[in-house]
């Protein structure tokens, strides 16, 4: 299906695909730019080179700390909310339930219920059941705003998925979980991959839950907030934005170079 | 009776931690409020209040619009790019995945800023234009108005958009295509009759993951949507705050979910009718 | 009725389904009212007290003297303003110290959860500035309820570059000149933005306004709303854009004046001659506090009392302390550079218009909403 095109001819679905991440990436990048300017206000023109704000956010051990929940928080609930996504998704696609509309309406609740009467209303439910405010009881919050994304994204997944592929594992003598596993999990590994993706982004970006339902151990949106009482302290929230920007990039870069690596020497034949 | 116990425990945990929000707002919605305390007994008077006010309908239409408008620029903007990499790139895709999911780990505040770098009064575009000559005075207009909380909006939920897309395109059986093609249809006509009627449930889902969150949103519009930017969020966020009018607070709170569930419900059964035409 | 009756009618029978859905409401009821007063176990660790307070004000240069004495700072909670501060508190968060501002002192008294203050338990008092300590509404039935740790200004901060004739008329009014349309900014709160209307407008007591003074003040408001370019949420908000030249005018509070000229901006903070507005914040001891750290709550608030704790404050952060002698130790070549006009504080909060709890606030937010979705 792919003709090599002339590079003076593009596909205009590479043209589109460049100015989407120029859309995407174009904003974002200007943070390690301000976050190496040698002044706390973020505006043109650049005043000069500095280090000083990096050095700021190594020398702010609560800002890494918060960094740090966020980071815990966003990977557990991102793999619980897409197994009970996963596990919502197939029976809701595999089976014909009685009841299913209103069941499926009911879990898509976190996503119209206002955040700020989730926050208080499960703070209410929380300090009833006198259990204190930790990283777990936002992690909680999170997982019931993250249910429904995931389970919408597996969703649109599995529907119309071809259940005689299922059967035909079986008919093999293959066990349930084996079927899930080696012929299932491949059809839905995408959809996972979207779902891990999405909500971790969800938990580690929210606010106002995280704010209600946290302790003395704030998340970073939660320090991001509270810290924009004092722009001096911007710069260096700034510095933090970027270093997670570079890393994750590099983190990705590198892991894709070692798997074609990986890739590369398997290919090779072996005399 | 399989398929229950597989839905049970996504079930049971969000009844356990929803259960007991939904009593409390709806308990609330018909309370009323006295400076620090509840009055307890059943009244429509916030409902009453929702109606006669011009103020919460006015501001519940303006979320609705400005939600509508988002959704269906992020949607519109992310179908090319979920189709270029469901169908262009062939190897790797998960890395494309995740370079779309990357900006947006950078945290959500900083975003905004880095928006305001953009539109600002001198701004990355404000000063590119003068310096062309194009203008003179920097564009006030750009930024702290409807359509710089619709650019920011859009961007903030590029990815919900792009990857339930993608999903959905990703597990079209490449057969159909082909064999579309071999019927002489051209790829203009294959898209519309094939790929986009089995795309369309990643379409559904993510303009529900786009419009649904973003009608509650008060962040934004007070963030870059200036002094006009106020949309229904913010009012319930107030009666929270220092209005101090919890009950209100849930009234306007069930009745911006109420108007969300009838305009879902409306898509829905338009997109599943125009399905069945296709079809 | 109990729970446990209710079981026991439940599994006789007893109950009728009407019976049992009726309780059921009542349930939900007192599921909803409970935790107004109930005391649970929340936001606690370990042997010291937790502060909710603002995020900078919980820096070890504040209670030396604590750690000195007790080995570890006391545990932190963060807010970034003191309505969901509130907000929280009154769902179940329990803390022990909080730090609001004067004007939301008589709700939060109302609503219970302040404790009175015993001040002979705080080696730091005498040194407080007197009239903070008797400021209206921190004091019910004789007992402090509020101990003044630092207080400030709210005015007008703006670019004397780009907005000259108003170097020798310093005025709210240029809040409203038309000539700076879509350079203007204020507050979005009630205090700090509708109050400077209210002001403006010519209001006797801005704080507990007549009828007619509200509509004058929703008059204004709705006069400005064309000419503001944003209201802003958080001084950084503002600061970037009068940096930039993107505002030529704003209402700050004063440390702003001060992170900008040590920037090397260009900016000037009004005595408007409608008087600037004054505000003072400080400890409050909660009624849910664990009975078991009271010492080590005083302790706390007595160290951020102390001198040296107020130096940091002035020096660092360009408020003013409520230690008297802490102004002292500071040269007045500093104070003048921080913006303080006098180095006597009690001058300075004298001039001031006093920021003290609002009459109906309900009402005023609601008329602030209501001009901004233009109406």
């Amino acid at each position: 299906m792919t003709t090599h095109r002339p590079w003076w001819r593009p596909d205009g679905f590479y043209v589109y695909a460049v100015l989407y991440l120029t859309f995407i990436y174009l904003p974002v990048l200007f943070l390690p730019l301000f976050s190496f300017n040698d002044s706390k206000y973020i505006a043109f023109p650049i005043k000069g080179f500095t280090l000083q704000w990096y050095g700021e956010m190594i020398n702010n051990p609560s800002m890494l700390n918060a960094l740090g929940n966020s980071v815990k928080i966003g990977l557990v609930v991102a793999i619980l909310s897409t197994t009970f996504g996963l596990l919502a998704a197939k029976a809701i696609t595999r089976y014909r339930l009685p009841g299913r509309g209103p069941i499926v309406g009911f879990i898509m609740i976190p996503l119209v219920i206002p955040e700020i009467i989730l926050g208080i209303s499960l703070l209410i439910l929380i300090s009833l059941a006198n259990i204190p405010l930790s990283l777990l009881t936002v992690g909680f919050a999170h997982l019931l705003l993250c249910i429904p994304f995931s389970m919408l994204v597996l969703v649109s997944r599995m529907e119309g998925f071809d259940r005689s592929m299922e059967e035909a594992g079986l008919d093999l003598g293959e066990n349930a979980w084996m079927t899930f596993w080696r012929v299932t999990f491949p059809i839905v590994l995408p959809g996972i991959v979207a779902s891990l993706l999405l909500t971790f982004t969800i938990s580690f970006d929210e606010f106002v839950l995280a704010f209600f339902l946290s302790s003395i151990e704030p998340t970073l949106p939660v320090y991001i907030w509270s810290s924009l009482r004092f722009p001096s302290k911007l710069p260096a929230t700034l510095a933090l934005g970027a270093t997670i920007f570079l890393l994750s990039f590099a983190i990705v870069t590198f892991a894709e170079w070692v798997r074609r690596r990986g890739l590369r020497i398997e290919s090779t034949p072996s005399i | 009776m399989r398929g229950y116990t597989m839905l049970s425990p996504t079930f049971i945990a969000m009844v356990l931690g929803l259960a007991m929000p939904l009593v409390v707002l709806f308990t609330l919605s018909f309370w009323l409020q006295e400076y620090l305390d509840f009055i307890r007994t059943f009244s429509f008077a916030n409902y009453f209040e929702f109606f006669h006010k011009p103020i919460y309908r006015k501001l519940l239409l303006k979320s609705i619009r400005i939600s509508g408008i988002v959704t269906i620029a992020t949607v519109l903007l992310a179908y090319p790019m979920a189709y270029f990499i469901a169908f262009r790139i062939k190897k790797n895709k998960l890395v494309w995945l995740i370079l779309i999911t990357v900006p947006f780990w950078t945290s959500y505040l900083l975003r905004v800023f880095a928006w305001k770098i953009m539109l600002g009064y001198n701004g990355v575009i404000n000063s590119g234009l003068i310096s062309l000559g194009f203008i003179s005075e920097p564009l006030a207009f750009l930024l702290y108005n409807p359509t710089s909380v619709v650019i920011t909006l859009a961007h903030a939920w590029a990815a919900f958009a792009i990857l339930p897309i993608y999903v959905s395109l990703e597990k079209i059986d490449r057969s159909l295509l082909e064999a579309a093609r071999d019927l002489g249809e051209s790829a203009w006509m294959t898209f519309l009759r094939v790929t986009l009627p089995l795309s369309l449930p990643g379409v559904i889902a993510a303009s529900l993951l786009v419009f649904i969150p973003t009608v509650g949103d008060y962040v934004t519009p007070s963030l870059v949507g200036g002094p006009r930017g106020i949309m229904i969020g913010n009012v319930i966020q107030s009666m929270f705050g220092e209005s101090q009018n919890w009950p209100m607070g849930a009234a306007i709170s069930v009745m911006s979910m109420f108007t969300v569930a009838v305009i879902i419900s409306l898509f829905l059964w338009g997109t599943h009718s125009s399905r069945k035409r296709i079809a | 009725m109990k729970k446990d009756q209710i079981r026991d009618q439940l599994a006789s029978g007893k109950m009728s389904r009407r019976q049992f859905n009726r309780t059921l409401m009542a349930l939900g009821a007192s599921t909803v009212m409970m935790p107004m007063g109930a005391r649970t176990a929340l936001g606690d660790s370990g042997d010291h007290p937790t502060v909710f307070t603002w995020e900078g004000w919980e820096v070890p240069e504040f209670h030396g003297a604590y750690i000195e004495k007790h080995g570890a700072s006391p545990n932190f909670a963060i807010f970034a303003d003191e309505e969901e501060a509130f907000a929280k508190m009154r769902a179940g968060f329990k803390v022990d110290i909080t730090q609001p501002c004067t004007y939301k002192i008589p709700m939060w008294y109302d609503a219970g959860i302040l404790e009175p203050i015993d001040t002979n338990r705080l080696s730091n008092w005498p040194d407080i500035t007197p009239s903070l300590k008797t400021i209206p509404g921190t004091v019910f039935n004789g007992k402090p309820y509020f101990i003044p740790t630092d207080w400030g200004q709210t005015s007008v901060l703006y670019r004397p570059d780009l907005a000259p004739e108003y170097e020798d008329n310093e005025t709210w009014g240029i809040l409203w000149d038309p000539k700076y349309k879509g350079r203007l900014s204020m507050s979005n709160s009630l205090v700090d933005g509708v109050m400077v209307a209210a002001i403006y407008s010519g209001a006797k007591n801005p704080f507990d306004m007549t009828d007619a003074e509200m509509e004058k003040t929703r008059a204004a408001l709705k006069e400005q709303l064309p000419l503001i370019r944003f209201y802003w949420d958080s001084p950084t908000e503002v600061e970037q854009a009068l940096a930039s030249g993107e505002l030529v005018a704003g209402t700050t509070w004063n440390d702003s004046y001060a992170t900008m000229k040590a920037e090397g901006h260009n900016v000037k903070y009004m005595s408007p001659k409608e008087g600037a507005m004054t505000w003072v914040c400080g400890f409050c001891i909660m009624t849910d506090h664990d009975p078991a750290k009271i010492d080590k709550i005083y302790d706390y608030i007595d160290a951020y009392m102390s001198v040296e704790a107020g130096i940091f404050d002035i020096t660092e952060y360009g408020y003013g302390h409520g230690n008297a002698k802490a102004f002292e130790q500071v040269d007045s070549q500093t104070l003048a550079d921080l913006g303080f006009v006098s180095s006597n504080p009690d001058d300075m909060l004298s001039s001031g218009i006093f920021q003290v709890a609002m009459a109906n606030e309900a009402e005023l937010q609601e008329m602030f909403d209501e001009v901004k979705a233009g109406l």
